[in-house]
């Protein structure tokens, strides 16, 4: 008795001095107080053992016996091999799961196999769905669950420490539709969506060759997200794909849920306003970049497809100036050039002028601007500061506001609010024009990335142009310049190719010429096969 | 690198190069223009023949293989000399002309100073991005010149341009002393050669560059002369924008000028941000350091300094121009250093000869 007593003290003593760190038989796989990270390790480090009793509770373990885990457990033929499937409910097709659980019994018992031995029952599983489904054999847990996250339903079977998991994604997505940051009057109406595989079926039905390879990374710890990178084999050059492959594995992050974040650990400086890759939901558009030799970057989750490397030049193009006739093609492209470059500079030169140089307009225009700047209480500067501040808030509120509520904030913010400070004499009616035209000129970018780009440059303009005068703006086009010229995307010279001038390639800037024209790729793009087709394919009478 | 050239040859033409000419030569200025041209080409051939024969070295490398480290030392320090002088020069009369035309009461040290930041921004981003700023700003540069130009033309008077030659030739060749003394500024090409794609062919570049600025230069002292008459542009300070001030083509294209200063700006800043790369470069090979970017800091403080007090106002700086200030001194410059690396490198190739029957390049 006493020394049973005594015994049990000891153990309890022992069991105390225990660190809490350390794994207790009665905590099961995790202690309490892991973190993330040292759970993450326990879980790496399971393995799948013989006893399916002993799988299931650690697969419960460790997912928490999550609501959305399904375990269904089934006997092969009757009695003989107890076996069990797991899979997340949502992510899989619900029939599918169905028609497993029936070949795993019934079909498996036609097979007239020992269904004593637990390895044959094993192995006739693993025979019969390779005609019908993908298999894949895991022995862990982490490889189980990497494909059960992902729409996998695993197959465990009684005395065998090996696991199949069996193709059965089914989840949700939304249709394919039209983008809807990226429009084009004439053009495909279809848009990536938030399903990678999707994403790829959409760029694999625009370019059939088996040389467009697609291969993946996955990044993120805890999302292990699936990132996808396209290229065409022979005309991206190797070394791009290297790169991009290098700079994709370096990424160390817990989660990736846009692509955004991406683009911060990969691109060549994060000290810049310019985009250096571009981001686009159009098919066509990442079609027609990777036909020059350059690469695209899915991310699963989000229907904004990476394409790089860019240039300056590539973000002012849309899809509509290859589909439209040539002439008109083109004059819209020199259109969009000047509006970027207003959407830019418009305002700070509007305020350079103003307060420094008079003697510059013609003197009707001069007057009637000084007459409307009549009793307004600020300086342009300020003026324009404001209004253009307005005009983000605005913008802003556009953006966030339900879609119901929101032509409500344009009646208000253009209308009401532009009307009512010009009749109050708040600001002068040449300023709202010219905020107003740099707010439309500025939607004209096509890269909603660029616009951006332009909305901040756009202050620092206003405030040289305020306090320079003409003098700032020069200074600050010229830094801006130079800026640009150090510019690299992956390693490509960012304002190509004008600087450094590639005459060959100026075919396809300002303006574009015909298709039958463009007979060969961006040099500094595509690298070994700069051909795209023969000469002399003009139309003859 | 034929537009970083090009756009510093021509940049002095807007600057001021017509009132140099025109104050000797008087109507006969353009044959001025043409006399300097050639006068350039010569310069930059010797320039250039000695550094195509060393192609992947800059000036201060060769010259103290040439000629020793120390005597190829002090060649170096006067061309980084060269360089700054220039550059505080250009700097000067780009301050002055703005000052007089645009803004009278902004202080000089305010425009030098942001100039300098700009340019050393684009020496410390390299050479590179330097060559990428003029390949970008040249087709600019070239329309506005060509813009500002075709609008003269009908203000122009070709009648003011007779008699020719009715002086005889000698006032045409002294016009041409200044301009050829500018040719200092190609000196550059000693420093940029070497960071080319085929250095072997910068030579050549050269040339073409000196061809086309000097037709720039050409074609705007015929409309600046055409347009004002020869007095009031021997007279004027700044005459290329006098003329384009002149230009009124309808009601609304009037006062382009500003066009012209941002041509100008565009055109000075490619100049100055090489001749910073090119001093910054220099010296750090002449000190034996491995990076130059420490230098520009300074040396971009001390280009403000000097482009401020080291002339007086504009008067000082245009008798400085006078053909018989700036010829002997430019030439100086120039011939004299060239002349002891080419007599160095002559020697050493004959004694190369004479002991091994070696070929071609020296190698000492």
């Amino acid at each position: 008795m006493l020394v049973r007593l005594v015994r049990g003290l000891l153990k309890a003593i022992k069991s105390q001095s225990t660190q809490p760190g350390r794994k207790r038989p009665e905590d099961g796989l995790f202690p309490n107080g892991l973190d993330i990270s040292e759970r993450e390790v326990v879980t790496g480090q399971l393995k799948l053992s013989a006893s399916l009793e002993t799988n299931l509770k650690n697969i419960k373990e460790a997912t928490g016996d999550s609501v959305d885990l399904g375990i269904r457990r089934f006997r092969v033929g009757g009695s003989q091999v107890k076996g069990a499937i797991v899979y997340l409910d949502g992510m899989v097709d619900s029939r599918a799961i169905e028609q497993l659980i029936e070949d795993l019994t019934i079909e498996l018992f036609k097979t007239r196999i020992d269904l004593a031995d637990s390895l044959a029952v094993y192995e006739a599983a693993k025979e019969t769905f390779v005609p019908q489904k993908s298999v894949e054999e895991v022995s862990d847990f982490a490889g189980l669950w990497d494909k059960v996250s992902m729409g996998g339903t695993g197959a465990l079977f009684d005395g065998t420490n090996k696991a199949l998991v069996i193709e059965t994604r089914g989840w949700k997505t939304r249709s394919v539709e039209e983008p809807a940051a990226e429009t084009t009057l004439r053009g495909e109406r279809e848009g990536f969506i938030e399903s990678l595989r999707v994403n790829t079926s959409l760029l694999r039905r625009r370019i059939r060759t088996p040389h467009l390879q697609i291969k993946s990374v996955f990044v993120g710890s805890l999302t292990k997200t699936e990132v996808a990178y396209a290229y065409i084999k022979g005309l991206a050059s190797d070394d791009l794909v290297r790169e991009v492959h290098d700079r994709l594995e370096k990424i160390d992050i817990d989660g990736v849920l846009e692509s955004g974040y991406l683009e911060e650990y990969i691109e060549d400086t994060s000290f810049t306003l310019f985009p250096l890759m571009e981001r686009t939901e159009r098919p066509d558009r990442v079609a027609a970049s990777l036909l020059e030799g350059k690469l695209a970057v899915f991310t699963e989750g989000t229907p904004f497809v990476l394409v790089l490397p860019t240039q300056l030049s590539t973000l002012l193009q849309a899809p509509d100036d290859y589909y439209e006739r040539l002439p008109i093609g083109s004059f819209i492209r020199v259109v969009r050039f000047i509006a970027f470059t207003m959407s830019i500079i418009l305002p700070g030169f509007y305020v350079a002028v103003v307060n420094f140089h008079q003697e510059l307009l013609p003197t009707v225009l001069l007057m009637r601007i000084a007459a409307s700047r009549e009793g307004v209480p600020f300086p342009a500067v300020v003026e324009v500061l404001i209004m253009e501040f307005l005009f983000e808030v605005l913008r802003e509120a556009g953006v966030r506001l339900p879609r119901a509520i929101g032509p409500a904030v344009s009646i208000v913010g253009a209308l009401i609010l532009g009307d009512a400070a010009i009749r109050a004499g708040l600001v002068s009616p040449a300023v709202v024009i010219t905020v107003a035209l740099t707010a439309i000129a500025s939607f004209s970018a096509p890269v909603f990335s660029l616009a951006i780009a332009a909305r901040l440059l756009r202050f620092i303009f206003i405030v040289l142009g305020g306090a320079f005068g003409l003098f700032g703006i020069q200074f600050g086009l010229l830094i801006m310049l130079t800026h640009l010229s150090a510019l690299r995307s992956f390693g490509r010279p960012y304002l190509a190719p004008f600087a450094p001038l590639i005459a060959r390639d100026l075919k396809d800037t300002l303006a574009r010429v015909w298709w039958w024209r463009m007979t060969t790729r961006p040099k500094l793009d595509a690298f070994r096969e700069p051909k795209r087709q023969g000469e002399g394919h003009e139309p003859r009478v | 690198m034929l537009f970083i050239l090009f756009i510093m040859r021509s940049t002095i033409v807007i600057a001021f190069m017509p009132v140099l000419t025109t104050a000797n030569a008087a109507q006969d200025a353009w044959a001025s223009a043409v006399v300097a041209g050639v006068g350039a080409l010569v310069l930059v051939i010797v320039i250039g023949a000695l550094g195509t024969r060393f192609p992947d070295q800059t000036l201060m490398e060769y010259s103290q293989k040439l000629v020793g480290t120390i005597l190829g030392k002090i060649i170096s320090l006067i061309y980084l000399w060269v360089f700054l002088f220039l550059a505080a020069i250009d700097l000067r009369i780009y301050g002055e002309a703005l000052i007089t035309g645009f803004i009278p009461e902004t202080p000089l040290v305010f425009i030098v100073t942001s100039m300098v930041i700009a340019s050393a921004f684009a020496a410390y981003s390299g050479i590179e991005a330097i060559g990428r700023n003029a390949d970008f700003i040249f087709p600019v540069f070239v329309a506005m010149i060509v813009a500002s130009l075709l609008a003269a033309i009908p203000q122009m008077q070709l009648m003011r341009l007779q008699p020719v030659l009715a002086r005889g030739i000698r006032p045409v060749l002294v016009g041409a002393i200044t301009p050829v003394a500018i040719t200092l500024q190609m000196l550059t090409l000693t420093l940029l050669a070497p960071s080319v794609l085929q250095p072997r062919k910068a030579t050549r570049t050269a040339v073409w560059a000196i061809i086309g600025a000097s037709l720039v230069l050409v074609a705007s002292t015929v409309v600046t002369v055409a347009v004002l008459g020869v007095d009031p542009s021997a007279r004027s300070v700044f005459p290329f924008f006098r003329m384009v001030r002149a230009i009124r083509l309808t009601e609304f294209l009037e006062r382009i000028e500003a066009l012209a200063m941002f041509a100008w700006g565009f055109g000075l800043f490619v100049g100055v941000s090489t001749f910073l790369y090119c001093g910054a470069r220099g010296l750090s090979q002449v000190l034996n350091l491995n990076d130059y970017r420490p230098l520009i800091g300074p040396m971009a403080v001390i280009w403000i300094v000097l482009s401020i007090h080291g002339v007086t106002d504009m008067f000082q700086l245009r008798s400085f121009f006078r053909p018989e200030v700036a010829g002997p001194y430019a030439l100086l410059l120039i011939l004299v250093p060239q002349g002891i690396l080419w007599a160095a490198y002559a020697v050493r190739r004959l004694a190369a000869r004479e002991s091994g029957g070696q070929e071609g390049r020296a190698k000492p």
